[in-house]
């Protein structure tokens, strides 16, 4: 990190807390410590004295509220840039008191105390703005290294770390966040998120400060010293702050303090010291006991072929060893009317139902795009960034053509984000470094004038990307290859090379690889088959991750298990975890007759499943592969309802799929139907059904209707408001067996008792069943009805039981 | 909670009109009124197919939904006020006892509008599965903007020096659904394009009328 050796191979010693010993000096409750690097300088400087006599090898400048919105809220006039030189020359002074190697001064760099968007008010540029008008002052007056402490927003650590790269050149930075007791900030980052984010931004150190006290410090120092090979800061209070006689104190004496240091250090800790509530006592023994010690071995990390995104809680690696990424696909408005309408109104209802969907289905990171033409793209993607990362917790992928919506979406992503796409044309090179500039990943798409089909052509492209990112300063770590996978039925040659292509990427110029998944397979049938297939053989020739669709649960299946056999899954652990303990696949085959071939087994599943658009379709195809359609009616669509309405009794199906799936049905045997009529079709028995008269609420009632006519019987529907008379004329000349009717108000309830006595003179034998929103069993028993249908489910086994059945 | 839609009111005579006011499922609810048990969110449910569909039914009822409400206060009768009603509005022990201690009450109508119905009507044949999810996505979102208008409501009340009462509707605890007419006519309903059949259904049907009771506890002001 820095030209100082001593930052990598020693343990350095921070001073500690500074504003407790100024107000023990006399400064004001609520005055802003700061401004006494004007006012009371000597007080300043005794206070850095005391460390340096200490023993600390870095003190920060007395400017953890010297920003432009802190100031401000201090009712002063005071300039930013006076507050911070001056806080800078009282450090050097006291620096230049040391007895020996003068201690190195750091310029201190506290949150802006506003929330910046999109959690809050704070346009991202004005937040980079407040840090930029500090730490340019800090870099103008020669400080030795930037410290940004006591963070808990990683958007806000993003814009102070990317004004400091602005202008910083070759001065070391450190970053640390302030993480609670359970290991996350108040905002929820991890430690392993702070450190992807902090390495993609090429901060020099990470750390945590202030937070709860040492002892759940050393957890997050373990877990970052696991997550980074960079060096790692550790500040801690003086213990969590308790209130006696009206003050706050803390806690811990400098003695309870001390064997702390010893373990952050044995954790892979380089830099220590003190925040709240810390003396120079304290700092005195941490550097009796730690000081100039070397730095502990660290475990193997995370290897260097490795590239990592985050989002503030998670990460995702693309790499040799990993878990296959699979990156959800499905927040992308094309081909999809109604998505890119709800986006162009501003919606995010369909955004956040594929987000939630895809995270639910075992994503590991979604893409995000929202080209739809006409938009305002960097406004929607940095809203739909800010919705999606408040939803779930999975890394994002900026998938868009407009520099503006990729840097708009940088700004509100809370965490490393990968950007899809950056290839060889014009502008490349600018996008390139935005993507350098907000710390992300780049995807380097290997096309350039044209589409290369082999894997020559796409490594002669890659190459010259690689020099481009080179030039724009982006290391190997910030980028992964495309492997362009083609479509297979219009470029078969192209399909198949992306196979060998992320073989080549990872052997030379040894960076990971992904693709789309979803191309190769465009113009063919089956195409889940093809993708998985082909997913299955890309994962042998070492493809990282893909874009994909998380929802189809076979890809997903096919993934877990080809994982086991590319060294992504040691143990199997990830195959087990996604199949302990999951229930045996339900039957799909019909009860009786002989193994049916899968297109009737299909047939059965889109009706179990509820799927109207599949099941009319198959249907279709089975009558013109021959079978005869009164065997597609008794052999596959009934046993497939049966055992749905099984399953229903079981409580393992509820009334929605026995809906979707009576209808799926009826679809079905509407395609049947014509068929049906030549062979003549059995039936249970006939049902005369309406909705009373002064009643217009029917879907209740086509919801029965559609239920009957699915489990065998013959329905008369005579549809909403039927006045007596036709009930009694329907069911004569059907010679009903059973008179069905809904209501859904009390005001017309009293017209099911009407009905029923006018069937009773006219001496007609039918069995009645009333039913609807305000009817009762007890209701219905009351105006003289054989049943209660108590709802669309009931209403088949009620019928069953008046036909005697 | 939802966001105050106070500053949309327009004021045309004595009757408030309330556009755009805001709506949000509760998805747990949807799914209990679907009668799928157990899980809380669309997300949860296993099948795709469902899954995907309920939520469809969910953005497309957003996409149709246009509540509007209208809402007018009035003084009841043996208040003391001028009172415009003949006293067989809130006739009724539950409604009497309801209203025990109020000296006026606000009536409100509250529709998402008929663009629902118009689809409703063209999916019951031959998509009843869809025109099922969509009804119930339906009601839930009338019932939202209800509750928003209903949270307005308590506000003004309170700021007025009142305690407002729980919200009842018609058809409910013995109040007869006869009403209907009456409170469409107090609140100049039709303006919203709300009417009733002669068999009291609303038309749009997924429109809600209540009223609100104005319990004394402070001293009063003029009202809001």
């Amino acid at each position: 990190m820095s030209q100082s050796p001593e930052f990598l191979r020693k343990v350095m010693i921070l001073d500690g807390s500074m504003g407790a010993f100024l107000q023990s000096r006399g400064l004001p409750p609520g005055k802003a410590p700061d401004l006494w690097n004007l006012e009371r300088p000597d007080v300043v400087e005794d206070a850095h004295g005391l460390y340096v006599s200490a023993g600390a090898n870095i003190i920060l400048t007395n400017t953890f509220g010297a920003t432009g919105p802190r100031l401000e809220t201090g009712d002063t006039s005071v300039a930013v840039a006076d507050v911070n030189r001056a806080a800078v020359q009282r450090a050097r002074n006291a620096a230049a008191t040391a007895t020996g190697t003068p201690p190195l001064v750091a310029g201190d760099v506290g949150p802006l105390g506003l929330t910046v968007q999109p959690s809050g008010e704070l346009p991202f540029a004005d937040a980079v703005r407040y840090f930029s008008e500090q730490i340019r002052v800090f870099v103008e007056e020669g400080v030795d290294l930037l410290v940004l402490e006591t963070f808990i927003d990683i958007v806000e650590l993003r814009a102070a770390i990317i004004a400091a790269n602005d202008c910083r050149g070759e001065i070391p930075l450190v970053a640390c966040m302030s993480f609670g007791v359970d290991a996350v900030t108040d905002t929820g980052v991890t430690p392993e998120a702070l450190a992807v984010v902090a390495e993609g931004l090429r901060v020099d150190a990470v750390g945590v400060n202030c937070s709860t006290g040492p002892e759940p410090m050393l957890a997050v120092v373990q877990r970052l010293c696991a997550a980074t090979a960079l060096p790692v800061a550790v500040q801690p209070n003086a213990g969590l702050p308790l209130r006696r006689d009206g003050e706050l104190v803390f806690p811990m004496t400098p003695e309870e303090m001390s064997p702390w240091y010893e373990r952050f250090v044995a954790a892979g800790a380089n830099l220590v010291g003190g925040c709240c509530g810390t003396t120079p006592d304290t700092i005195r023994l941490a550097a009796g006991a730690v000081g100039g010690r070397d730095v502990a071995e660290r475990g193997a990390g995370v290897s260097s072929d490795t590239v990592r995104i985050a989002s503030r809680a998670k990460v995702a690696s693309f790499g040799p060893g990993q878990p296959f990424v699979v990156i959800g696909e499905r927040i992308n408005p094309t081909g999809k009317p109604k998505f890119a309408k709800a986006l162009q109104g501003g919606s995010m209802d369909r955004v956040l139902g594929a987000a939630r969907a895809q995270a639910k289905a075992g994503a590991t990171a979604l893409d995000v795009n929202v080209g739809v033409p006409g938009i305002d793209e960097p406004a929607v993607m940095a809203q739909t960034v800010a919705a999606v990362q408040n939803a779930v917790d999975l890394p994002l992928v900026l998938d868009s053509s407009d520099p503006a919506a990729l840097e708009s979406g940088l700004q509100a992503y809370a965490g490393r984000a990968l950007v899809n796409s950056v290839s060889l044309e014009e502008g490349s090179l600018e996008q390139l470094a935005l993507i350098r500039r907000y710390g992300a990943v780049a995807l380097l798409l290997p096309t350039g004038d044209g589409i290369p089909e082999d894997v020559a052509g796409r490594m002669e492209n890659l190459q010259g990307l690689l020099a481009q990112a080179e030039q724009a300063g982006l290391p190997r770590g910030a980028v992964i290859g495309d492997t362009l996978a083609l479509t297979a039925s219009a470029m078969q040659a192209g399909a198949i090379a992306s196979l060998g292509a992320a073989f080549t990427y990872r052997c030379d110029p040894q960076i990971p690889s992904l693709c789309g998944l979803s191309n190769i397979s465009f113009g063919l049938p089956r195409r889940k088959l093809v993708n998985r297939t082909y997913l299955a053989m890309a994962l042998a020739n070492g493809l990282d991750g893909a874009i994909c669709d998380p929802l189809d649960t076979e890809l997903m299946d096919t993934l877990a298990a080809a994982a086991i056999f590319c060294g992504r899954d040691l143990g199997c652990t990830g195959f087990l975890d996604r199949f302990a303990g999951a229930p045996p696949l339900p039957p799909t085959k019909a009860p009786r007759g002989a193994p049916r071939p899968p297109l009737l087994e299909r047939l059965a599943e889109a009706v179990a499943g509820g799927d109207r658009t599949t099941a009319p379709k198959l249907a279709r195809k089975a009558l013109e592969e021959g079978h005869a359609p009164l065997a597609l009616l008794l052999e596959t669509l009934t046993p497939a309802i049966r055992l749905l309405g099984e399953q229903f009794a079981r409580r393992e199906r509820f009334i929605p799929h026995l809906v979707a799936g009576a209808e799926a049905m009826q679809k079905a045997v509407e395609v049947l139907q014509p068929h049906l009529l030549d062979e003549g079709r059995p039936a249970k028995g006939t049902v005369v059904f309406g909705t009373v008269d002064g009643d217009v609420h029917d879907i209740g009632k086509n919801i029965c209707v559609l239920m009957l006519r699915s489990f065998g019987y013959q329905v008369v529907d005579l549809g909403r408001s039927v006045k007596v008379e036709r009930f009694v004329a329907a069911a004569k000349e059907h010679d009903a067996d059973l008179v069905a009717m809904s209501a859904l108000m009390t005001t017309t309830m009293g017209q099911m008792r009407v009905v029923i006595e006018a069937l009773r003179e006219a001496g007609l034998g039918a069995k009645t069943m009333v039913g609807g929103a305000v009817l009762t069993a007890g209701a219905a028993k009351e105006i003289g009805a054989d049943a209660y249908g108590r709802d669309a489910a009931a209403v088949v086994d009620v019928a069953d039981e008046l036909m005697g059945g | 909670m939802n966001e105050p839609t106070t500053n949309k009111l327009r004021r045309m005579g004595s009757v408030h009109y309330l556009e755009d006011i805001p709506m949000s499922v509760r998805e747990r609810v949807l799914l209990r009124s679907l009668k799928i048990p157990r899980i809380e969110t669309i997300d949860e449910i296993e099948e795709v197919v469902l899954r995907e569909d309920i939520r469809g039914a969910v953005g497309l009822g957003h996409e149709l939904a246009q509540a509007r409400a209208c809402v007018r206060w009035i003084n009841l009768p043996g208040s003391g006020a001028p009172s415009p009603l003949t006293g067989m509005l809130f006739d009724g022990p539950g409604v009497q006892r309801w209203l025990a201690g109020c000296t006026r009450a606000t009536l409100m109508v509250v529709t998402i509008g008929e663009e629902i119905d118009e689809t409703l009507e063209q999916l019951k044949t031959a998509q009843i599965t869809d025109a099922f999810y969509l009804d119930a996505v339906a009601s839930e979102l009338v019932e939202a903007a209800v509750n928003a208008v209903d949270e307005d409501v308590d506000r003004a009340i309170r700021k007025a020096g009142f305690e407002p009462t729980r919200r009842r509707s018609p058809g409910y605890g013995g109040w007869t659904v006869g009403v209907q007419p009456e409170i469409l006519r107090f609140c100049e309903a039709e303006r919203i394009g709300v009417s009733c059949t002669p068999t009291y259904l609303m038309q749009p049907t997924k429109t809600v009328t209540a009223v609100i009771g104005w319990r004394e506890t402070i001293e009063e002001e003029d009202p809001p």
